[in-house]
């Protein structure tokens, strides 16, 4: 399979004080679903930032599909933050329009089919709606795009158990086989029979990055619990 | 993309906007239909002329206000949109970065049209006079009148429309500003409204300082003055230089404003 992301010597800080990764490298190929399990402050954030073009490295390179981070590279990465990121006075009608217009790959009858399963109203504006339901929004708008990368950071998290199985279901239903997700979570319990890979992250170093069957038949422990061996305090 | 740019701006700003101005025109109607009760009709108590009289000062602040709250608004939604949680779809959206600015730009400019049209249009509502428009027309004809040939007509034209153009890149210049100084305050880790405040007083005295050296160079040296170069007795071509040089500088000042915005948002994004 071929490297759909490659990231080689990145260097990335905040200020002169705070170095995130002093030499990160890592190559992720099409057709996972990998977990970037971390403790907080560990960089995961800032990893999926860096790939979906929010920030940028002080040196090193990134590589999506074969191309440096820019405007062809945001055409194939769908990207979900870990905050509600829509503007509150726009239809969900506008959000669709909207990414119909912005990207090439979006499905819009695939979007409104997953809105009528949830019950949301096209013509209800964003802030009308529940915090859950926002983020389900957002959700939909990032699934309904046939990307080769989605970058998902906390889709579970802040949410009630039961959303979260239609989180997951949603994720797992709607991408393309082809394309890869990297999810960011400390909810790994609720994630880890999904996973094909898993990335460890701590103070911005990958501490291990194993296919997620190899790993729990190596260890014998589920990959919840070599997180909390791992990370123990 | 650009077109869709510009319609996302339009969608994304121009139902705040369209709804202050509309409240405004309704406003001014108001006066307008108290001040033609006061004139026709024989309520003249002491309530009503209170009424009146308040209704007048609420429109004469709003007029202050209207214009405020445009600006502040544009202000605000660039920050919403480029900096702060809006920033995540504005920066992965599939457009460059120049593109961004263009778009928002062309929005500006529709807004400061829209202000330079509605203030004086909802003046003459209120006071139910149009007669500042008629006499605006007037001086204009006037001017063309007294031309001797139709290239002096054409040159009076020309600095009406130049002069339209110059005040509002002018202001776009002025709004930009507010935009780059925001935008480098946001490249900082910590303080960012402060570093922004700061930015905004280094550019104000960088201008400043541009803005004294050529008054100084211009008053004392001659090396500015127009009237050296134009080889012209005729005011109004004096008058278009003039007017040529003061939108060419605004548009540079744009220029450099917009290209500072852009570099930090490619290069030096910070999202909070």
């Amino acid at each position: 399979m071929s490297d759909l992301v490659q990231i080689e010597h990145v260097i990335k800080h905040y200020g002169m004080n705070k170095i995130i990764f002093q030499d990160l490298n890592l190559n992720i190929v099409s057709g996972k679903i990998i977990g970037l399990l971390g403790p907080n402050g560990s960089g995961k954030t800032t990893l999926i930032k860096l790939l979906s073009g929010l920030l940028s490295p002080a040196q090193g390179t990134i590589l999506i599909d074969g191309k440096a981070i820019g405007p062809e590279t945001k055409a194939v990465v769908s990207y979900l933050p870990e905050r509600t990121y829509f503007n509150e006075s726009l239809k969900v009608r506008n959000l669709v329009n909207m990414f119909k217009d912005f990207y090439a790959d979006f499905d819009e009858e695939r979007a409104y089919k997953m809105m009528s399963l949830l019950n949301i109203d096209p013509e209800i504006v964003l802030k009308k709606l529940s915090k859950g339901n926002k983020e389900k929004v957002q959700l939909i708008m990032v699934m309904s795009r046939r990307a080769k990368l989605y970058l998902l950071d906390e889709p579970i998290a802040g949410v009630d158990p039961a959303a979260r199985d239609y989180i997951l279901n949603t994720i797992l239903t709607n991408y393309d086989p082809n394309a890869s997700i990297i999810l960011s979570t400390h909810l790994i319990y609720d994630i880890e029979n999904i996973l094909d890979e898993i990335i460890f992250l701590k103070n911005g170093e990958i501490v291990c990055h194993k296919d997620a069957d190899e790993l729990r038949a190596e260890k014998g422990m589920s990959v919840d619990e070599i997180f909390r061996e791992v990370f123990r305090c | 993309m650009l077109g869709k740019l510009i319609k996302n701006e339009f969608i994304n700003r121009g139902k705040r906007a369209a709804s202050i101005i509309i409240a405004f025109l309704c406003l001014s109607l108001v006066v307008a239909l108290m001040g033609a009760i006061n004139e026709y009709t024989y309520i003249k108590n002491d309530f009503f002329r209170f009424s009146y009289m308040l209704i007048i000062v609420i429109f004469s602040i709003s007029e202050v206000v209207v214009v405020s709250a445009l600006l502040i608004g544009a202000l605000q939604d660039f920050g919403q949109r480029f900096f702060k949680d809006q920033g995540y779809l504005t920066h992965t959206l599939q457009v460059k970065v120049s593109s961004l600015m263009l778009a928002r730009m062309v929005f500006d400019l529709v807004l400061f049209v829209a202000i330079a049209i509605i203030i004086p249009l909802s003046i003459c509502i209120a006071v139910r006079d149009f007669s500042a428009v008629s006499d605006l027309f007037d001086s204009i004809r006037f001017s063309l009148e007294r031309s001797d040939s139709g290239l002096e007509a054409s040159i009076v034209i020309v600095d009406v429309i130049l002069t339209f153009v110059a005040i509002l890149i002018y202001a776009l210049s002025g709004l930009w500003m507010f935009n780059a100084s925001y935008a480098i305050g946001h490249a900082f880790n910590n303080a960012k409204r402060l570093m922004s405040v700061v930015a905004f007083c280094v550019i104000g005295i960088i201008n400043w300082i541009i803005t004294y050296i050529v008054g100084y160079l211009t008053l004392e040296k001659n090396i500015f003055d127009i009237k050296l170069f134009v080889e012209s007795t005729n005011d109004d071509v004096v008058a278009m230089v003039f007017l040529i040089v003061i939108i060419a500088v605004s548009a540079i000042s744009v220029a450099i404003y917009a290209f500072i915005t852009s570099y930090v948002c490619k290069k030096r994004l910070n999202l909070e």
